[in-house]
């Protein structure tokens, strides 16, 4: 029998209301595979043994009476330490906030209780999100469970690595230039990027408020879909979330991509791909095009500029949130992170309004491309998880930073705001995971999970798990 | 390509490092960070020969509405 953690959010829930699967069960299940497992991987950084235990103890009454019937009734997740979490110590990774004990839920937390997730803990973090390795944490690097001298990649480093490993069912992610996508993609894992506004970004620490996102990291599209339905909807703590109805999700997931058109974006995307990854990107397309779909070559115009909007945005918004008490705690900062804060005091006004104002014509370009086709799809990262440390790579005979190559694909989605979703593709020779990238219309989740879901009901990336 | 912005020099780049952040730079790690900093400042000075010039910010204003949603 598979070990039960490592079902799926789906069978979990299936067998709970079968009977034939026990919260309690489940939820001691984790508890030990946390305590086996976690030390290699840095993941977990706070677990609620106690409070889990008598969640996972009320879910297995209300199942056994008849009364259960909510969408993730006795789900042990995990949530990103820079979400709050009320009662619970939440340091977004940062010794700045190292005793902080939010008295409120993120939204996104509070719903997934509403939907009766149960909470395991707290996960690894970059510091305050900012970074796309998970290296600088208060708790130390978040390691890679393909190869533990890798880093997981970031910021939603501690979420990547908790789901690839079965220390969790599902977990939370925030995204503000593919820190859900790049640690989905560096440890072989699902991760969705939501539109704009789809979900709240209330309660957790923002890194950049026109670009941060919330979204669910699971092994399969059918598991981000039923965490993305409870997550979802207008927030009023959130002003920035879109006032418009939420589909059902898992219904959408039909599996059947029959005359999608999909466009592949190859300037830009795989230019700075590393080979194999690029070769496993068009492996991928060839799935998809067995399943009926229709694969087109597109441009995106002005693409090649997204990394410099995305750094003026960083720059600017990060350096203002921490503006407040800066002075006091600036040796209590990472070197990393302290460096980039300080250099947001030399971005001038104008650039940071040039690249709000890029945002609008990058924004154009996609939306004439997604006029044309129903989706896009791309290598998820151009490069594979890297060792801990490791500051440059050179791919295709180009010197670049580890930091812009692991960005260079996801980017250009919290740019325009549309929704992107990251799956497994494929191994590397190393075994390191590969990932392929759908990025689709403004609020059509459902349609690229369906993509993900189709695909992953044609291969099996998504079963593989680190050998222990 | 860019308009108004000067190269920066590793000199610069050592008095930012040591003086704003208290960072203190090696000479290999000085020159191999001089040359990153360039690379991204000047993609941020890249973004000003773009035609933005009809295009508004991805910005918008929302006059404070009493009961109505908030950013907190």
């Amino acid at each position: 029998m598979t070990d039960i953690t490592g079902l799926t959010i789906a069978a979990l829930v299936d067998g709970y209301r079968a009977g034939t699967l026990s919260p309690v069960d489940v939820t001691k299940a984790y508890l030990e595979r946390i305590e086996q497992e976690n030390s290699k991987v840095n993941a977990f950084v706070l677990v609620d043994r106690d409070g889990v235990t008598a969640s996972a103890a009320e879910a297995e009454k209300a199942y056994a009476n008849g009364s259960e019937s909510r969408p993730l009734a006795g789900v042990p997740l995990a949530h990103k330490d820079l979400y709050c979490s009320k009662g619970l110590r939440s340091t977004a990774g940062s010794r700045v906030l190292e005793n902080h004990v939010p008295d409120e839920d993120a939204t996104s937390i509070a719903r997934l209780k509403d939907a009766g997730a149960l909470n395991l803990g707290k996960l690894n973090t970059h510091e305050f999100a900012y970074g796309p390795t998970n290296e600088n944490s208060m708790f130390g690097p978040c390691r890679n469970p393909w190869d533990t001298q890798r880093f997981s990649g970031g910021s939603s480093g501690g979420s990547g690595a908790a789901v690839a490993l079965d220390l969790c069912a599902g977990a939370t992610g925030s995204d503000t230039g593919g820190s859900i996508r790049m640690p989905a993609a560096c440890c072989g894992i699902t991760g969705l990027k939501p539109t704009y506004g789809r979900v709240s970004r209330a309660g957790i620490f923002p890194l950049c408020w026109t670009m941060d996102h919330s979204g669910p990291m699971t092994h399969t599209a059918e598991d981000a879909a039923i965490m993305l339905q409870a997550m979802a909807g207008v927030d009023e703590r959130d002003a920035a979330t879109a006032d418009r109805s939420v589909p059902d999700y898992r219904a959408a997931l039909t599996g059947d991509i029959k005359g999608k058109r999909i466009g592949v974006p190859t300037r830009y995307f795989f230019d700075q791909a590393q080979p194999d990854i690029d070769s496993s990107t068009r492996d991928a397309l060839n799935v998809l095009e067995g399943l009926g779909a229709d694969i087109v070559e597109v441009d995106i115009e002005h693409i090649e500029h997204a990394a410099g909007a995305a750094l003026a945005l960083y720059l600017g918004e990060g350096t203002a949130y921490h503006d407040h008490g800066f002075e006091e705690n600036q040796s209590l900062y990472t070197d990393s992170v302290r460096g980039f804060l300080e250099l947001g005091n030399f971005l001038l006004a104008k650039d940071y309004l040039h690249a709000q104002r890029f945002r609008t014509l990058l924004g154009h370009s996609m939306a004439d491309v997604l006029e044309t086709v129903d989706f896009l799809v791309t290598p998820g990262t151009p490069l594979v998880a890297q060792a801990i440390g490791q500051e440059m790579i050179a791919i295709r005979n180009v010197e670049q930073t580890v930091f812009a190559s692991l960005l260079r694909n996801t980017e250009p989605f919290d740019l325009t705001g549309i929704p992107a979703l990251v799956v497994p593709s494929g191994f590397s020779k190393d075994g390191m995971p590969f990932s392929l990238q759908i990025a689709g219309r403004p609020f059509d989740e459902a349609g690229i999970l369906n993509v993900g879901h189709a695909y992953q009901q044609a291969t099996d990336w998504h079963t593989r798990r680190p050998a222990p | 390509m860019s308009k108004n912005r000067k190269t920066i020099r590793p000199e610069t780049m050592r008095a930012v490092a040591d003086e704003m952040a208290g960072i203190k730079l090696r000479g290999d790690e000085l020159e191999a960070r001089t040359a990153v900093m360039e690379a991204l400042t000047e993609s941020i000075a890249a973004l000003r020969t773009l035609p933005l010039r009809d295009i508004e910010p991805a910005v918008v204003f929302q006059p404070v509405e009493r009961g109505g949603r908030k950013s907190s």
